[in-house]
């Protein structure tokens, strides 16, 4: 199957199962996904959500005992998953690569900085000399602003301050100007200005470079300030997908709703209390037969027709915008807020 | 899952096989180790011998029963006396602390700076040679690794909440000791003690065969290993390896059963191991 | 650094003292007179007598101890009356056996343990994983000198692939000149390829035997180690980056894996150096082991003493090389 040429990334009904002892958990459920090139597109949803087991199944990073059943990742028009590994080991790191969430444990303790950086550069560009990767490395590392950036090629992770640490993770993922990064939780172990300027610096990177992003996150404050677009992911399912801006202000799902009811919002008047969801995620390995959400929902729990079949993606809105929420009562919560 | 529960299953299987002979060997097969038949030498497996008989033609299964019986009685008083001593000396130097504590741990030091073989060795034949001795010499190897281990339990158990908030409570020092800490270390002690086991059985096996310990008739596993050693190359395999078998079940199901123990009671493994 | 760098010493220093001093009062204090062995039992008390005041024996312990550790560090080990030999001149004959066997026996394990270590991890292969598991159990529970039997009876004796017990060489060849006092070394380096490869053959079975529980030990340290190292988010990150799992593995996770075994494999090192008393015995092997033994058997306890100094030694020695490595592969020690 072809995509349109401005598609980067386009998943197709892809499903990862990991096979446990305990039985089988689908952590990602037939999940559908496009990115156009350029565009970030945000990822949110609770712990364990299957946000980060979509973006190693994209990646090809899944390890035993988990796999990749069905579907496909068509990057630049390639399905990975028929790729051998060979050829995903060119793929990883030139077309795509990996911001990982903790940069205290993302890079390799005992290798320098620059070695680490280095090492991806001569990996994909055969006949490149030690002292070009390494010239490049130095390059990359004032691009993300680490001062002093000659002399801290030499130095080792431990001597890095976190914030540090995750501008090298950067430095290393745009080392060969992929057209997808996907950066998973890239900034929650930072303080919070460390984490803006973090934030700021890997944005304007990727905007100058016309990168696409997926940004993996659980702040929905991230999300609004970097995203153009929102994929919200419940129970291995992507339950609602818009830009940005519908979703922040029309959001169709009660899920998504109830996310956006429990971050505090100085703006607004509330009364001392903040919402917060009731329940805990379903267990993979025992999904209820119907809706996913509904033990939890503020719209449809306790409903048969929640109870017992499961809701089927549903467009709403205008046709181009793209707007969908998997919900029975998508199109009536949509009405009822318009 | 399922295979850690084969492991734990087979392992207690084995044990109990061992168990099963050592007791009562000499009654489902009462043949006398020691009775001597000149007719009957170096016969390989049969019925009559199911793992054949040795240059003087005595029954190498009943011999074999035997040393399980030898084995296994020694491996549980070493390991209970040592664990016990050691035990002991890590509460006393975690307690007390300071001076004591300090003299304490670098005598345990010393002992551990010995290789633990020659030092058994050394004990064994020092006090007269004999299976108590050869016992006591490798209880003695032993007991550091209980001791540090215990220590290092007892100083962390003391600075826990819960006793801090007991000693703050004013509770005697000997409630504290006997309500708080030692209910706290048993299950250390227990996990090294299996660990230990295997090193002590397979300890009196090595000073059985270098000829120290067990006295030459009694049927202790390392002795008929010596005894097969001179056989071994002229086709008698049968007498040496038998009783390997026997050793090496024995310490392979302990091992097992310890590390499943310390699974249970520590899965971020911090016991040492010898 | 050098605050550090001295109370290392001053511990080391500590430890060869008080074993030696252990040692010593506990061989003094033992039954049976070493004048005695000396003169025979049937010399009357005064030879005895006379005996014992030649060897200082009537002088408070404090003060033969105090002369034995002089004499030991000049180079006066004592004399060895069961062998008629000073105690140095056994050392030097015996020792290069041992050191050579240890050194193979080490090499078998690591190597072995490495490579069984990275098979057990690769992917998700339970069956590998439990067999890998079994062989370092069975490794650690095997009896050395059984082992060295099955081995006998296997390979030498049904087989025929290695040479019995009882020689580092065959006797048709002659020993290579004596340069390192290793054998498989001074063929090399007198270029005799034949007398290095048999010399290598006698070496085989028991540096198998010798290495077996160090192995099994090791392999399960190992397996243990990557397996933590692998769910260690920096080999995604590298994964991510177009490196293969066996590149991968071998840059980043194995270095890391290494790491907490060090200490481990310098001890176990340290104590192959110093001989087996078992699989020497079971192999007639020169070394200082099957010396120790029978000199314990003897109650010859001068070659004893020196033994658990030597060995207290090589074990400060050889702990104190590790924490140097230490230094020079984890950049955390070295800031």
């Amino acid at each position: 199957m072809a995509t349109e040429p401005e598609h980067v990334l386009s998943v197709r009904d892809l499903r990862t199962e990991f096979h446990t002892e305990n039985g089988i958990f689908p952590a990602v459920r037939d999940v559908s996904l496009d990115v156009y090139r350029g565009r970030q597109v945000g990822i949110v949803g609770e712990s364990g959500s299957g946000k980060s087991a979509l973006a190693l199944s994209i990646l090809g990073l899944v390890r035993p005992p988990g796999r990749i059943m069905s579907g496909q990742v068509l990057l630049n028009g390639r399905d990975l998953c028929l790729l051998k590994e060979t050829q995903l080991n060119s793929v990883r790191g030139r077309e795509v690569s990996l911001i990982f969430q903790d940069p205290m444990t993302a890079l390799d303790p005992v290798k320098t900085i620059g070695k680490q950086i280095c090492e991806g550069i001569l990996h994909h560009n055969r006949g490149t000399s030690r002292r070009e990767a390494r010239r490049r490395a130095i390059h990359l590392l004032e691009d993300v602003e680490v001062p002093a950036a000659a002399q801290r090629m030499n130095s080792y992770p431990h001597e890095f301050s976190g914030g540090m640490r995750q501008r090298v993770m950067i430095a290393i993922a745009i080392a060969n100007e992929p057209d997808l990064i996907i950066a998973d939780e890239p900034t929650t172990a930072l303080d919070v200005t460390t984490q803006a300027q973090v934030l700021d610096i890997f944005e304007s990177l990727v905007r100058s470079r016309g990168t696409a992003v997926i940004l993996i996150t659980h702040n929905l404050g991230i999300v609004a300030e970097f995203c153009d677009e929102v994929r919200v992911m419940y129970a291995g399912r992507i339950v609602e997908s818009a830009d940005t801006r519908t979703l922040f202000r029309n959001p169709v799902h009660p899920y998504t709703e109830s996310l956006l009811r429990s971050v505090p919002r100085p703006d607004q008047a509330h009364d001392g209390k903040l919402f917060s969801i009731a329940g805990l995620p379903p267990s993979l390995a025992r999904l209820p037969a119907g809706c996913s959400f509904e033990p939890r929902c503020i719209a449809g729990r306790g409903k048969p027709l929640c109870q017992e079949s499961r809701p089927k993606t549903t467009s709403v809105g205008e046709v181009h915008a793209s707007h969908l929420a998997e919900c029975h009562f998508a199109r009536e919560r949509h009405e009822a807020q318009s | 899952m399922l295979r850690s529960n084969f492991d734990l299953s087979l392992s207690l299987f084995v044990l109990l096989l061992l168990a099963v002979l050592a007791l009562l060997g000499p009654v489902f097969w009462p043949v006398d180790p020691l009775a001597i038949s000149l007719r009957e030498t170096l016969q390989a497996p049969s019925l009559a011998h199911p793992m054949g008989t040795d240059h003087i033609g005595r029954d190498i299964f009943a011999r074999f029963n035997y040393g399980a019986k030898i084995s296994l009685t020694v491996g549980i008083v070493v390991v209970v006396t040592g664990a016990v001593v050691g035990g002991a000396i890590g509460l006393v130097s975690g307690i007390v602390g300071g001076l004591l504590d300090n003299a304490l741990m670098r005598f345990m030091d010393a002992i551990l700076a010995f290789p633990p073989l020659i030092l058994a060795m050394a004990v064994t034949v020092g006090l007269g040679g004999g299976l108590e001795t050869a016992a006591l010499g490798i209880m003695l190897t032993s007991v550091p690794y209980y001791a540090r281990l215990i220590r290092s339990d007892v100083i962390r158990i003391r600075r826990l909440p819960f006793v801090e908030a007991a000693v703050a409570s004013g509770a005697g020092i000997t409630r504290i000791i006997v309500r708080h800490i030692i209910p706290h270390t048993v299950s250390t002690l227990l996990v090294q003690a299996a660990a230990l086991f295997g090193y002590s059985v397979l300890a009196l096996a090595a000073l059985g065969f270098v000829g120290l310990g067990t006295q030459v008739p009694t049927p202790e596993w390392g002795v008929m290993i010596t005894e097969g050693l001179q056989y071994a190359l002229t086709g008698q395999w049968w007498i040496g390896v038998f009783p390997g078998f026997g050793l090496l079940a024995a310490v392979a199901a302990t091992s097992i059963l310890a590390d499943k123990a310390r699974d249970l009671l520590d899965p971020r493994g911090q016991y040492t191991q010898l | 650094m050098v605050h550090s760098i001295l109370s290392r010493l001053s511990g080391s220093l500590a430890a060869i003292i008080g074993a030696s001093a252990i040692a010593f009062l506990f061989l003094r204090v033992l039954p049976g007179n070493p004048a005695r062995l000396i003169v025979g039992p049937l010399a009357s008390e005064e030879t005895l007598h006379a005996q014992m005041e030649r060897m200082g024996l009537h002088e408070p312990i404090y003060v033969q101890y105090w002369r034995y550790m002089r004499d030991f560090v000049t180079g006066d080990w004592g004399f060895s009356y069961g062998a008629g030999q000073p105690v140095l001149v056994q050392f030097q004959l015996r020792f290069p056996a041992s050191i050579e066997l240890g050194i193979y026996a080490f090499i078998f394990a690591f190597l072995a343990a490495v490579v069984l270590a990275l098979l057990a991890t690769y992917r998700h292969r339970p069956v590998m994983d439990a067999t890998v598991r079994m062989l370092s159990i069975f490794g650690m529970g095997m009896p050395p000198f059984w082992l060295a039997l099955i081995l006998l009876v296997v390979f030498h004796e049904a087989l025929g692939m290695f040479p019995g017990p009882g020689a580092q060489l065959s006797r048709a060849l002659t020993p290579p000149p004596e340069v390192t006092r290793l054998l498989t070394i001074d063929a090399l380096i007198a270029g005799e390829l034949r007398t290095f490869a048999n010399a290598f053959q006698h070496l085989v079975l028991p540096a198998i035997a010798l290495g077996m529980l160090p192995f099994g030990y090791l392999v399960r340290l190992l397996r243990a180690n990557l397996l933590d190292v692998r769910n260690e988010p920096f080999i995604l990150v590298v994964r991510s980056k177009g490196i293969g799992y066996w590149a991968a593995t071998v840059r980043h996770a194995l270095p890391n894996a290494f790491l907490p075994t060090l200490t481990a494999s310098g001890m176990i090192f340290a104590q192959l150096l110093g001989g087996s008393v078992l699989v020497e015995k079971v192999f007639n092997w020169p070394g200082i082991g099957s010396l120790v033994v029978d000199s314990i058997l003897r109650k010859d306890f001068a070659v004893v003493q020196a033994f658990i100094i030597v060995s207290a030694v090589l074990y400060v020695f050889i702990n104190g090389l590790v924490d140097l490595l230490y230094g020079i592969i984890d950049p955390r020690v070295r800031g």
